[in-house]
């Protein structure tokens, strides 16, 4: 007998020792036990309480889950725990500072006295709670400061895609509050056609390099307004769950911007174009007068100098119709020139007359290039077509380019050159023409050795049609005899 | 549960008639309806939860069955259970739904960080809300005393969460139940599993013929 009462005292002494709420109810829920942690936390003394129902004695628990856990754990052996995440301040519970007393309840059947019972234990997890909020907070301290202050929206979704968490400036760009959208799908902030660029699933977790890589799509705000955004998302790991993160910069006014600046490009594609169409037709209209004039004219040799004006007008006209062709405004594709040239004088002159042979590698040739380089083209095939001797007279026109600039070869199988001609001395128009255009464009008149007839080459230097250069000078032919 | 799961080829039939099976699922569905109207009180909103069928099949069966519906991780709260019919019972999620269930009970305002490091606590109480729903109401309404362990918080695939450490008795039997939850506008399904063994499985039929009788007669 006295062992067993000196048990039941060492127990008393032990749920007093201990550093835990114990409370112990019998099978009607009169207080059995109240331990001196739960006197020391509540101010409620053993004393007062024992024999007393807790529901008596804590009138706010009577429509607690508290009692419904009681009631479980009396009547049908079910043990429960009741935490500090779901119910807040489940017992009036204070630190001896006087500020609450954060707990979990565990709730277990006990046999009192033979007939059913149970036992409250209170943890005190004031301490735990504070420290996690503390890491927490001092963790996310610079993270907040970056995504809170960013001027992009950043979201953050699970791998099924239900927004998880958005800052402040998503709240802002797509006019949500942050509870509103949370839970939701994604697809509440972007388009229809665009929601697929948002990884889910199994594309959430296998995202590479590639699919992080920005894209341009378009969002919506709450009213229905579509947002120009670029995407770009990162996958991360958290308590081995996965979760998506997009920062979405509104490229709205980034896009206004570039489709202004290719519309400004297109209508100045439009105008150059125009501008050379309407040069060409300029060009060719006085090419045309100084036709009609010739018509009129009796004289035979002045006839053949405005033939040659016009011709010479002719193929000015010839480069700017070339140049709006293509789409290309600040060169020109001089073989093509070249071909359209040679077929036109041939044809002019009459297939028995001249046979002309083009051999022409490809050459885009700076616009600044382009006038002179084909009036040059045009007065040496002219030349070698007006002075042959045979029918029809024997022309090739070679375009060679390498990696030192180009050359121009026209060689004729005419009766050449006089012995002592010099061609920078040579006062006809053509000579001239030929010799003042080579100089501009920095280039080099030759006139090659040959066994019959007369073989001009210009050649000019890479630097020269590489560097795109504005020549205001125009050609200086120095007056002198009108001498063809 | 309709996508075609052949209790037949199991036994189940053998060992639940499809009467005493409806009764097995209308206990359930009142101690389950219990457990949302614990959840309503803590949450201060409408909780509805339902049970739409009951199946039973063995264990191996049961975990190639989850394995083939949920292809993510699972999370489940377990709690076993002792009496004249003893066993576990489980409560298992999709591990992406899990925490959409955590956030609907809890303050939706707690940010993402918060939920996830409450998730595990708030998950063990409210797996424990509905396991003791539906243990007590089983308890009650077939007059028997069972007790009932602490919940437990468990994650992997659908092998670890339903054959455990213990891969041996492949005798043992799953009352394997769908449960749909609803809360604040959003609907998370998961499932009640509970593994009883043979004897435990034979104790339930027994108590629910009689259960079923006294209906009849009165």
């Amino acid at each position: 007998m006295d062992s067993s009462f000196d048990l039941a005292r060492t127990c008393g002494a032990i749920l007093d020792a201990l550093d835990t709420g114990i409370v112990i109810l019998d099978g009607e829920c009169r207080v059995a036990i109240w331990n001196t942690w739960m006197e020391r936390a509540t101010g409620l003394m053993q004393v007062d309480l024992a024999g007393r129902f807790l529901w008596e004695a804590l009138p706010e628990l009577a429509d607690s889950r508290l009692r419904g856990a009681v009631g479980d754990a009396i009547q049908a052996g079910a043990s429960s725990i009741l935490t500090h995440s779901l119910h807040a301040q489940l017992l009036p519970l204070r630190l001896p500072d006087g500020r609450p007393l954060l707990h979990n309840l565990i709730i277990r059947p006990l046999p009192v006295g033979g007939a059913g019972g149970c036992m409250i234990q209170v943890n005190d997890i004031t301490v735990t709670v504070t420290r996690e909020r503390v890491l927490r907070e001092r963790r996310d301290a610079k993270y907040r400061a970056v995504v809170d202050t960013a001027q992009d929206a950043i979201v953050t979704t699970d791998t099924a895609g239900t927004l998880q968490w958005m800052n402040t400036a998503a709240e802002r760009i797509f006019d949500f509050h942050s509870q509103e959208a949370i839970g939701k799908d994604i697809g509440l902030l972007l388009s229809a056609g665009d929601c697929a660029h948002w990884p889910r699933d199994h594309d959430a977790l296998t995202m590479n390099e590639e699919a992080m890589q920005p894209v341009e799509l378009v969002g919506q705000r709450r009213d229905g307004t579509p947002l120009n955004l670029e995407l770009s998302l990162a996958s991360w790991r958290s308590e081995n769950r996965v979760f998506v993160t997009g920062i979405l910069r509104d490229v709205t006014e980034r896009r206004r911007v570039r489709d202004a600046l290719e519309q400004a490009v297109a209508d100045k594609t439009v105008l150059l174009s125009e501008i050379n169409h309407r040069v060409k037709n300029s060009l060719q209209l006085v090419s045309g007068l100084l036709n009609l004039q010739m018509a009129s004219i009796e004289d035979g040799s002045a006839k053949a100098l405005l033939k040659d004006a016009s011709d010479r007008i002719a193929a000015v006209a010839r480069v700017h119709y070339r140049l709006y062709q293509s789409d290309r405004f600040s060169t020109l594709d001089f073989a093509a020139f070249l071909e359209e040239l040679c077929s036109d004088l041939a044809e002019a002159s009459g297939t028995t007359v001249c046979d002309l042979v083009l051999e022409a590698g490809a050459l885009e040739i700076n616009i600044d290039h382009a006038a002179p380089l084909g009036l040059i083209a045009n007065e040496l095939i002219t030349n070698a077509i007006k002075h042959r001797d045979t029918d029809p007279a024997i022309i090739r026109v070679s375009l060679e380019t390498g990696p030192g600039g180009y050359a121009l070869t026209v060689s004729d199988k005419g009766p050449g050159l006089p012995p002592d001609f010099n061609a920078a001395k040579s006062r006809t128009l053509g000579m001239r023409i030929v010799t003042a255009l080579t100089r501009q464009l920095g280039g080099k008149l030759d006139i090659l050795p040959t066994g019959k007839g007369t073989t001009f080459r210009v050649t000019v230097g890479d630097n020269q049609h590489d560097v795109p250069r504005q020549t205001d000078v125009p050609p200086r032919i120095t007056s002198g005899e009108n001498a063809a | 549960m309709n996508d075609g799961i052949d209790a037949e080829d199991e036994g189940g039939e053998r060992l639940l008639t499809e009467l005493e099976r409806d009764a097995l699922t209308e206990v359930i569905n009142i101690g389950v309806s219990r457990a949302a109207k614990n959840l309503s009180r803590m949450v201060k909103d409408q909780v509805h939860l339902s049970v739409p069928r009951t199946e039973i099949m063995t264990r191996d069966r049961a975990v190639e069955w989850l394995s083939r519906r949920e292809n993510s991780s699972l999370v489940a709260v377990g709690q076993d259970f002792q009496g004249s019919f003893s066993g576990q019972a489980l409560l298992i999620f999709p591990e992406k739904t899990s925490l959409e269930l955590v956030r609907s009970i809890l303050d939706d305002t707690l940010p993402l960080e918060e939920i996830v490091d409450l998730e595990q606590e708030a998950l063990a109480e409210i797996g424990n809300v509905v396991l003791n729903g539906c243990l007590v109401v089983m308890a009650n309404m077939l007059k028997e005393s069972l007790n009932m362990s602490l919940p437990r918080v468990m994650r992997g695939s659908s092998q670890v969460v339903l054959l455990g450490a213990d891969e041996e008795d492949p005798g043992e039997m799953v009352l394997f139940l769908t449960i749909d939850f609803a809360v604040r506008a959003r609907s998370i399904n998961g499932y009640i599993a509970l593994l009883m063994d043979l004897p435990s499985i034979t104790a339930i039929k027994t108590l629910i013929r009689e259960y079923v009788r006294g209906f009849e007669e009165s």
